[in-house]
């Protein structure tokens, strides 16, 4: 009676107690950072670079080192060095850089066996933070007659060219360094107390170079579903577009120098991709993207002027020019093999002969002085009048010295065959004189006063740099199937390396969208033409685009106003990744094209623990032989001399 | 380095228990027969205990809701595990085959007893520190939320205590029960009692600063007494044990 009564008690005891919910042990044990960015591998035709982990994830003791003087007491503290023979070391972003990573890497040799890099805040982002080379794209250059190399990006580690023996994660997140930064304080004591541990799992799939991975890609293994890939050939998409009524169409003949090619990128430099969720985009290409396509606006304003005279203007992006121009190869190659324009064969193909000019957009920065580079093919045929109107019309350019380097460009590559807010109104400021020069040095009836609507702009901005899920991109776009940019609520358009099959990016159909709307025919917007008249259009019509959308109202003459629009343009895409991967039978170590690939991965994952002291590891296993053993002795003695029936051996 | 801490906690918990396997059950066929149903028995009762824990939703979160009810669950199955080996015990008398006596195979109760005793509770400890194990084998181990560092010890020596608590439990039930009278009422009664004061201690482990001493003191003394216990019903009184000590 007392004995339930107790139980009872106890029981009610118990039930006032609080109680967690129940969770796996696991989750008391391990802090995991989900938000992580991670470096992972790129092979090209001899090389591999990057970074990666064992299969199992790398795990060590953590250290951090936020400031150059814990560094260098670090180098000298064999006592902690000497005390684990592995370490994950968590670097704040200011040290990340070759100097200081090299000195790592002597000291520790194969003891470093991850490196965590922290952003301490948003606020105290360090001011340059690239890991390209300083002289980008280096192995590709085709200047004639250059032989300086010159540091277009002085504060470009290189980094990203390494290859390291281990995992490289970025933390960016605010909360993440805190949290990293309060276990570490709370645990990093003494010897004796247990200290915090990291693991990181990496694993990358690909190895040694692309020509071995593409190989094995090839090898099937059919009874294993799992792998079916191990690398995937760095390319996006190369997408242009033109005046839907600018077409040479057979039979008639292609004039040599008639085309004008407007380029743009939408790649760029990324060490660190993130798990999950989209990455963040890079300045540089956004810049040149939004005055890109500001300027594919203002033609498709004019195109009744540009109607009149010969020349295409055609409207290009390039997607993978930031891994040694393989973009501008696979552009290039398409042109000589007879593929650009793909699609329909009605329309005249274009070659190297027949271009007039280049123009591109690259690395523009907000900020007052632009420098302008023209590069003649020789020096005699470059167009002057069309830079003097140029720099005529826009006061804020300089021209350079035709001696002086020139910068990484993806037009670059066209020149190796010898045969062309504040921040919205400083784009406005850049994009009116241009389309003016353009105007005036091919149309030539000297139109006064180009000019674009400041809210196209401003929207352009919004959707590039804010929200890519932007009523900008619904109103052009076909709803019919869904909203696609959803997933992309409040991110800003991602800009990074692609691979090819490419990956859910918005990239390209903001891209396509937006550029064939812009220089849609704009006769098509004074007519009331219902969705299915529209899509009707297409079968008589196999050179063009027929889309029904919403209309943006910005860029429509204010006397039409219906519910919705048929949309006629001109948009082709071609795939960008390098030739290399196209070409029969291609020997991939071989330098005539870029041959970058990207490497597939499973798993990213970062983890914060404790690692238990030496003393507690080998109590506890000292324990548990010594109960075995104990046992087993005391069990004999009770078969043997004390002949317990029980132990005695038998048949039943 | 965590594997050193799982072998050790492996050790621990099943040290004693696999000694007693290799010394008592694994040479007698019909002692490993009885311990792996006794086994499956107890796997059924954990079900039912989990399918009661599943319908009553809104105690899901309670664990000391459904830990009193699996404790009586258990003990309602160790008593049809007996009545499964009544049956069988009488269906071997009627046979009566003097080969098999010869052999040597009786039905040794006390043995049968201890059996299903010992296959209750290894099932118990298994499922009780597996998964603490398979936790234990990654890089880190407990205490970066401040739990304390002696969690896998005590779970390991707790496990240890439920296997041999729950063998002791099993010779009592079922001697008890044999012997009829008064003792078919206080043997289980004492068997429920201190399985449900055990499991109600161990509830105190939840606790964000848990005490492992209190629930291991009283889960030792338990099997102690549980031990002392036994040794009563099989009839060894202190002066008996000085005879035999005397003898040998």
């Amino acid at each position: 009676m007392h004995s339930s009564l107790f139980c009872i008690s106890v029981f009610f005891l118990t039930f006032l107690i609080v109680f967690t919910q129940s969770t796996r042990v696991a989750d008391q044990m391990y802090v995991s950072f989900d938000r992580a960015r991670y470096c992972v591998r790129h092979l090209n035709g001899t090389h591999e670079i990057g970074c990666q982990s064992s299969m199992r994830g790398n795990s060590g003791r953590m250290y951090m080192i936020d400031n150059e003087n814990e560094f260098n007491s670090y180098l000298k503290d064999s006592k902690t060095i000497d005390s684990s023979n592995s370490f994950i070391i968590a670097l704040n972003i200011e040290l990340f850089n070759s100097e200081y990573v090299d000195k790592l890497m002597n000291r520790l040799d194969s003891k470093l066996n991850g490196l965590v890099i922290y952003l301490k805040s948003n606020l105290s982002r360090p001011k340059d933070f690239s890991h390209d080379d300083q002289c980008p794209n280096h192995r590709q250059s085709y200047y004639l007659n250059q032989t300086e190399t010159v540091h277009w990006n002085p504060k470009g580690t290189g980094l990203f060219f390494r290859s390291f023996p281990f995992p490289i994660v970025l933390l960016d997140e605010k909360d993440d360094y805190e949290r990293l930064d309060k276990f570490y304080r709370q645990f990093y004591n003494t010897q004796s107390s247990p200290t915090c541990g990291l693991e990181v799992k990496a694993f990358q799939s690909a190895a040694h170079t692309s020509k071995t991975c593409m190989r094995r890609n090839e090898i099937s293994h059919s009874l294993l579903d799992a792998v079916d890939g191990f690398c995937d050939p760095v390319g996006g998409l190369n997408i242009y577009s033109k005046l839907p009524d600018s077409l040479t169409l057979v039979p008639k003949q292609r004039q040599p120098k008639s085309v004008v090619l407007i380029l743009a990128t939408t790649d760029s430099f990324q060490m660190f991709l993130k798990a999950q969720g989209t990455t963040g985009g890079a300045q540089q290409p956004a810049t040149a993207l939004i005055t890109f396509l500001a300027l594919a606006h203002v033609i498709g304003q004019e195109q009744k002027e540009f109607n009149k005279q010969d020349k295409e203007i055609i409207f290009v992006t390039l997607d993978g020019d930031a891994l040694d121009y393989s973009a501008s190869f696979r552009f290039l190659f398409d042109m000589n093999n007879d593929y650009f324009p793909a699609g329909d064969k009605n329309e005249q193909r274009i070659k190297i002969e027949h271009i007039h000019s280049i123009i591109e957009f690259q690395s523009l920065s907000f900020s007052n002085n632009l420098s302008l580079y023209a590069y003649p093919s020789s020096p005699s045929i470059i167009n002057e009048t069309f830079i003097a109107t140029l720099l005529e019309n826009n006061p804020m350019i300089t021209r350079m010295n035709a001696n002086s380097p020139l910068p990484p460009a993806s037009s670059q590559i066209f020149q190796q065959y010898n045969t062309t807010t504040e921040f919205s109104q400083w784009i406005k400021s850049i994009v009116e004189p241009l389309a003016q020069t353009l105007l005036d040095s091919y149309v030539g009836n000297n139109i006064t006063n180009v000019t674009i609507e400041q809210e196209i702009i401003n929207n352009l901005v919004y959707c590039v740099l804010k929200n890519v899920n932007c009523p900008l991109i619904h109103n052009v776009s076909n709803q019919s199937i869904g909203n696609s940019f959803d997933a992309f609520e409040q991110t800003s358009l991602p800009f990074s390396i692609n691979t090819y099959p490419t990956a859910t990016t918005p990239t390209f159909p903001f891209v396509q969208n937006i550029l064939s709307y812009f220089l849609r025919d704009r006769e098509y917007d004074k007519q009331n033409i219902t969705e299915t008249k529209c899509l009707e259009q297409k079968n008589n019509d196999t050179l063009r685009l027929y889309r029904y959308v919403g209309g943006y109202a910005p860029s429509i003459m204010p006397e039409q106003n219906y519910s919705g629009y048929c949309v006629r343009s001109y948009l082709r895409y071609a795939s960008s990744s390098s030739p290399a991967f196209s070409i029969d039978n291609y020997d991939l170590s071989q330098t005539t094209y870029p041959a970058w690939t990207e490497s597939r991965w499973t798993t990213f994952t970062l983890r914060l623990f404790i690692i238990p002291t030496r003393t507690h590891e080998i109590v506890t296993l000292v324990i548990g032989i010594l109960l075995l053993s104990i046992s087993f002795i005391v069990f004999s003695i009770l078969r043997w001399y004390v002949k317990l029936d029980l132990l005695q051996p038998s048949s039943s | 380095m965590t594997i050193m801490e799982c072998a050790g906690c492996t050790l621990i918990a099943y040290g004693v228990p696999f000694s007693m396997f290799v010394f008592t059950i694994a040479h007698h066929p019909f002692r490993i027969i009885i311990s792996m149903t006794s086994a499956f028995f107890w796997l059924i009762s954990l079900l039912v205990s989990s399918l009661l824990w599943f319908a009553v939703v809104p105690l899901r979160n309670q664990l000391a809701f459904a830990v009193p009810f699996a404790v009586i669950f258990q003990e309602i199955f160790r008593y049809l595990f007996y009545r499964v080996i009544k049956k069988a015990e009488f269906a071997l008398q009627k046979v009566q085959m003097q080969e098999l006596t010869d052999k040597g195979m009786v039905f040794d109760r006390f043995a049968v007893a201890y059996a299903a005793g010992y296959g209750f509770g290894f099932i118990s400890g298994t499922f009780a520190i597996v998964n603490v194990l398979s936790d234990m084998i990654g890089p880190g181990t407990i205490g970066i939320f401040g739990h304390s560092q002696d969690f896998f010890i005590a779970t390991a020596f707790l496990t240890l205590c439920i296997i041999l608590l729950n063998t002791f439990w099993g010779v009592i039930f079922f001697t008890s029960l044999d012997k009829g009278g008064i003792h078919r009422l206080i043997g289980p009664g004492i068997v429920v009692l201190t399985h449900m004061l055990f499991s109600c201690i161990t509830l105190l482990n939840r606790k964000s600063q848990p005490l492992y001493s209190v629930s291991l003191a009283v889960g030792y003394s338990l099997l102690i007494g549980m031990i002392i216990y036994t040794l009563m019903l099989r009839g060894f009184t202190i002066n008996n044990i000085r005879q035999r000590m005397n003898r040998d």
